[in-house]
């Protein structure tokens, strides 16, 4: 009786290419290199062809349900920083880029947030450059009075287990900052308390939560600094033009 | 179904611990079972449409010209993989975003469509698939689960971002540290863990093997086994 009957469906599988192959290279040793190589780069180039379309129509079919998913994503995101609840103006079209080295090298956008057209907060992105492996961006939302409302990590590249406490699915620690207001520039309330402020650091990470307070303590400076220059400004800024021209 | 191809590819050639391929994606995810798991699974589902298409664009493929031309048949079915998910299935795909480009680099793919794919019909090709991926899977989950363990003492956290948010209630905290465990969690734990992982293999499989040699000998001459004892 034969037990393996998987080695012997293999061999039976494998006689017919063989033999093809057998015969195949009978007839190949007839025709000259160069009608070899023209076979071959025309078979690479069909079939370069045929992956590219397969790509290129599956992009097709995808590219607006994916654009969809990523506008909900980003609204999502200001909703979680700051509840709707808390302003009615249309949120995505109501921001202006803004550079200032404190915020982040690259400009940011600022979205103003509105209730019944009086403004009541503003939402920003904010790099802390000094994060233990490389720059943590954060989203923080702030109202008028220098009061953090809300603020989330966007994106950081923390030791796991260690610096990922900043990461809400990971902890609870970003909480903590807020509902907390600052004071002036250089708040000694907002720092870790191995520094001498009011936020706890992490067992064994000292260097991520600083780096996190210490941005969001120069990101609320920097808007309150700033408030008047960007409540001045009418924007509408949720479309740039190319999409303008295709909506 | 074929019971060899399963045994294959969960043990006896199981593609982590016994053909040792995909160890780049398998040490940079396996920190906890649910970012193993989610890799394991994604590299399954390429893995079964990359064996089957092989398979199928077999007879077409000049020998000379094979290696290229899978590349092509993996790029393409793992963008489209990526961008499927990306479209519908958006909240799987921000866990497992990073995944599956790392499914590129995992070495099994080519080497199955290589190795099994481009000799055997689609339909064994594609069961090939399936249980080399199932093996990786394993493999994969299983040091994940050691590090989870060793490095934060729980298990099955985070699985909500792969099975929606029921699974929170999934996580089990075995013990609580002061302060983790820091080797367990970064990539060089990953490779004495792995390493630990193949040698139990390997002694379970000649320890195994020295049964079966016993009971043969047993059977053929017992009185040369008392003999040597």
């Amino acid at each position: 009786m034969n037990n393996d009957p998987q080695k012997t469906g293999v061999a039976a599988a494998n006689t017919q290419p063989a033999a093809a192959q057998l015969k195949e290279a009978a007839t190949n040793s007839a025709p000259p290199l160069w009608q070899q190589m023209a076979a071959h780069s025309t078979t690479l180039a069909l079939s370069a062809l045929l992956c590219t379309a397969l790509v290129s129509v599956t992009y097709l079919v995808c590219a607006p349900l994916i654009q969809k998913a990523q506008e909900e994503q980003h609204r999502k995101l200001l909703e979680n920083v700051l509840p709707r609840s808390f302003y009615n103006n249309a949120l995505e079209q109501s921001c202006l880029w803004i550079s200032d080295p404190r915020l982040s090298k690259e400009p940011v956008k600022v979205y103003v947030a509105k209730r019944d057209d009086e403004p009541v907060a503003l939402i920003t992105q904010a790099v802390a450059p000094d994060g233990y492996s490389g720059a943590i961006k954060l989203l923080l939302a702030v109202d008028l009075q220098n009061t953090l409302l809300g603020i989330s990590v966007l994106e950081h590249h923390e030791t796991p287990g260690l610096g990922d406490k900043i990461d809400r699915k990971i902890s609870k620690w970003l909480d903590s900052l807020q509902g907390k207001t600052l004071q002036s520039e250089n708040d000694t309330l907002w720092q870790v308390k191995k520094d001498g402020g009011q936020f706890d650091q992490f067992t064994g990470a000292t260097i991520t939560p600083r780096a996190v307070i210490n941005a969001t303590r120069r990101a609320i400076w920097t808007l309150h600094e700033r408030q008047s220059h960007i409540l001045a400004q009418q924007t509408r800024c949720g479309l740039t033009n190319s999409e303008a021209n295709n909506g | 179904m074929d019971s060899t191809l399963l045994k294959n590819g969960l043990w006896h050639n199981n593609p982590a611990l016994v053909q040792l391929l995909g160890l780049c994606p398998l040490l940079a995810v396996s920190s906890s079972v649910s970012n193993a798991l989610g890799l394991g699974l994604a590299t399954t589902f390429v893995l079964v449409l990359s064996n089957t298409s092989v398979s199928l664009a077999r007879r077409f493929i000049p020998n000379a010209i094979r290696i290229p031309i899978f590349v092509m048949i993996i790029a393409a079915l793992v963008t489209c993989v990526q961008l499927l998910l990306n479209a519908f299935a958006f909240t799987l795909y921000q866990s497992l975003g990073i995944f599956i480009a790392l499914i590129v680099t995992n070495c099994v793919i080519i080497a199955r469509a290589e190795a099994f794919a481009s000799k055997n019909g689609p339909k064994l090709a594609a069961q090939d698939g399936l249980w080399m991926g199932l093996g990786m899977t394993l493999a994969l989950v299983v040091l994940g689960a050691l590090r989870e363990l060793l490095g934060s003492g729980s298990l099955f956290a985070g699985m909500e971002h792969l099975l929606g948010d029921w699974a929170q209630i999934l996580k089990v905290q075995l013990f609580e540290f002061n302060e983790p465990f820091l080797l367990a969690i970064l990539p060089p734990g990953a490779f004495i863990a792995v390493g630990f992982l193949i040698a139990a293999k390997n002694s379970w499989t000649l320890r195994a093997e020295k049964k079966r040699a016993q009971a043969a000998d047993k059977s053929a001459a017992p009185a040369q086994v008392t003999a040597n004892n």
